[in-house]
């Protein structure tokens, strides 16, 4: 018996509808939590948006990065840091993935 | 009552040799000279650990903005989150008044330049996590 590794393992789960649910199931989790957490009416700009392998959350705003990150003059709110904490999930912070 | 990481982590980096051979100050708001770098440091965020009793073990989260002074530009953004990075994950083997710490781990390390300056200063923001408990 020989075990061979299946390519794009991690792509096929990715697309599968279980998998999907689950990613959606979280990703509403985080988005509703971000919005609670975001300053002001800035909630109001949480999204979600999806790809064939990822479901994503954050802001269709141009100045999230200074409502999560902060700046001189801003506080760093971390609305969707502190909302991934929130739901339980680990966080690692890296670049979009290119396939 | 759980301990205050976040002033326990800003005077751990203070005296940190490597910290203190760059010069650079450990605040927690923008200061109001600008010249030379400075470390921001700020919590964002302290929950409880999922393997501990409440109140009893908590993961901090702490966010470091590492920002070069007036003419370091990026190196000096850079060389400093490392520099702080480095401090950082030895401070489970130190002692801290009135907390044990019990484990630095890093979830982010983004090159962020900071363009609220007329002149938009290099920066460097680090994510922190400690995790610490009552001495």
């Amino acid at each position: 018996m020989i075990f061979k590794p299946s390519k794009g393992f991690a792509g096929k789960m990715a697309k599968d509808a279980g998998t999907r649910g689950v990613l959606e199931v979280h990703a509403a989790a985080v988005a509703e939590a971000a919005r609670q957490n975001a300053p002001g009416d800035q909630g109001r700009t949480v999204t979600i948006a999806r790809d064939r392998e990822t479901v994503s959350v954050g802001f269709a705003s141009s100045i999230g990065h200074l409502i999560e990150w902060g700046s001189k003059n801003n506080p760093a709110y971390a609305p969707l840091r502190r909302a991934v904490r929130a739901a339980g999930l680990r966080l690692v912070e890296q670049g979009k993935k290119k396939n | 009552m759980i301990p205050d990481v976040e002033k326990l982590t800003a005077d751990y980096l203070r005296t940190a040799p490597g910290i203190e051979a760059l010069g650079a100050r450990v605040v927690g708001k923008t200061p109001e000279k600008l010249s030379t770098p400075w470390i921001k440091l700020v919590q964002i965020d302290a929950t409880n650990a999922a393997v501990s009793p409440p109140e009893r073990l908590i993961e901090f989260a702490l966010q470091l903005d590492c920002y070069a002074g007036s003419s370091g530009g990026q190196p000096e953004a850079t060389l400093l989150a490392r520099t702080a990075r480095a401090a950082l994950v030895s401070m489970p083997d130190a002692s801290h008044d009135g907390a044990v710490v019990t484990s630095v781990r890093f979830s982010g390390m983004i090159r962020l330049p900071d363009a609220d300056f007329e002149k938009a200063r290099e920066r460097v923001v680090l994510d922190v996590s400690v995790w610490a408990r009552p001495a």
